[in-house]
């Protein structure tokens, strides 16, 4: 499989984002220069229930909002604790609080958008920009104890990476199943989709770069790729998608397995090679250092390229479409559209190549940890 | 079979993407060694960062290190 033409592609990509960011540039003394833009994009599509909640306050408000894309970007980004749908249609998610005194559960429509606080068993609870608080007696927010709580809520990213297991699982427990059924034969329907994908991941990740140990490492590899894979290709649905995979929490947990694995695995030439390294014995107060940042810097590699790579794409989608509102006219839309539905077709292709280079430098990880020979 | 000529570019590939790798690398090993430095001089209450601008120095030095053995490895 020729993945040259992908490497290449970065280029473009990187030419697209230092286009934008000029543009950005040149445009921001203007938009700030106008003071009673009114961006008002989707207000025919609000829904009744969203209206009556947020009723008083749209009418007054909307009229004057001024656009903000880096707000509005950075918005789309980061977790939540509402799955914002269109408009003012957002779906509530269960808010899970540890506090001091027990654990507190509620719904976030509680907080109507963070226009109203909520008054919880233990605390009154205030919801500023996404992160909740606790409000004192005097009606502001008290750092002191909003610190002492653990917000364990289902955030937006939680509730997508749910939805992602829940499909993996669907999927390949029927496949499994198939496998179960149809022993000996050629397989059929969403089995013949993922057999491929499965004798990829084997054949041209695990096999070349582990070696023949390679099938103790095969659950882990096919995990991880089928995960951040199909993670991946959730957060490019339109109206719906959560930048799961564009969250470093969730990447520092995966390079994380990487590295435990790695390390568990290393047979004797892999350590002896960090703490009696081939070089003059005075040289070790040097070498050891090396070695041991080496273990953790290329885990560390894998978690910023995964976070990097997918919040840069959607970063690129969020600020094409934006170019319609700072500009304010219907005529750039084409062209945003245009521009977004090629960025739409390259991420695509780059949810693909995120996943294998992850399974791939993951297999070379664990590939050089059990080496036998030097 | 596959023929040599797959087989040839499958291995380009997997050098790109190891490669590819080696730049990441080197930002975390520097990120983490300026972040020591950084920390320390914290902790002193120096005046000027000394120890952050050595630190992140060293930093540079290894991550070059590591990047020369793993290119002139295999």
């Amino acid at each position: 499989m020729d993945c040259n033409q992908v490497f290449v592609s970065k280029v473009k990509r990187l030419i697209v984002v230092f286009t934008l960011l000029i543009a950005f540039l040149s445009i921001k003394i203007d938009t700030f220069a106008q003071v009673d833009s009114a961006v008002v994009p989707v207000d025919s599509l609000v829904a009744g229930s969203a209206e009556a909640v947020s009723g008083e306050h749209g009418a007054a408000k909307h009229g004057e909002e001024k656009f903000e894309p880096t707000k509005v970007i950075m918005e789309h980004i980061a977790d939540s604790h509402m799955w914002h749908l269109w408009g003012h249609t957002s779906l509530p998610l269960p808010v899970i609080l540890y506090t001091a005194n027990g654990l507190e559960v509620f719904s976030s429509g509680h907080f109507h958008h963070g226009e109203h606080d909520y008054n919880g068993k233990y605390n009154n609870y205030r919801l500023e920009e996404d992160h909740i608080k606790v409000v004192g007696a005097d009606g502001k927010i008290d750092e002191e104890a909003s610190k002492s709580i653990l917000d364990f809520s289902i955030t937006k990213n939680v509730a997508a990476m749910f939805l992602a297991i829940l499909i993996i699982l669907i999927v390949f427990i029927s496949v499994a199943n198939a496998y179960k059924k149809r022993v000996g034969k050629a397989p059929k329907g969403l089995q013949s989709f993922i057999e491929p994908i499965i004798v990829f991941v084997r054949d041209d990740i695990a096999k070349p770069n582990i070696g023949h140990k390679y099938a103790k490492f095969m659950p882990y590899l096919l995990t991880v790729f089928f995960f951040i894979w199909f993670n991946n290709l959730l957060g490019l649905v339109p109206v719906f998608g959560a930048n799961v995979t564009g969250n470093i929490a969730l990447t520092f947990v995966m390079a994380l397995g990487t590295m435990i694995i790695v390390n568990i695995n290393g047979n004797k030439y892999y350590w002896k090679h960090i703490f009696r390294p081939d070089v003059p014995w005075w040289l070790y107060p040097i070498m050891i250092p090396v070695e041991l940042i080496g273990i953790i810097s290329k885990p560390f590699a894998l978690m910023i390229r995964l976070f990097a790579n997918i919040t840069a794409g959607h970063i690129i989608v969020l600020s094409l479409i934006s170019l319609i509102f700072i500009f304010e006219t219907l005529a750039i839309a084409p062209v945003s559209v245009a521009f977004v539905l090629f960025m739409d077709v390259l991420e695509l292709l780059v949810a693909f190549l995120q996943a294998f280079i992850f399974t791939l430098l993951t297999a070379l990880f664990i590939g050089m940890a059990v080496e036998e020979h030097h | 079979m596959e023929n040599p000529k797959e087989e040839d570019t499958k291995k380009k590939v997997n050098a790109a993407a190891k490669y590819s790798a080696i730049g990441f690398q080197m930002i975390a090993t520097i990120g983490l060694l300026t972040f020591i430095g950084y920390k320390i001089d914290e902790h002193r209450n120096s005046k000027t960062n000394l120890i952050t601008a050595a630190f992140a120095l060293a930093g540079v030095g290894i991550a070059l290190y590591q990047a020369i053995r793993q290119a002139t490895k295999s």
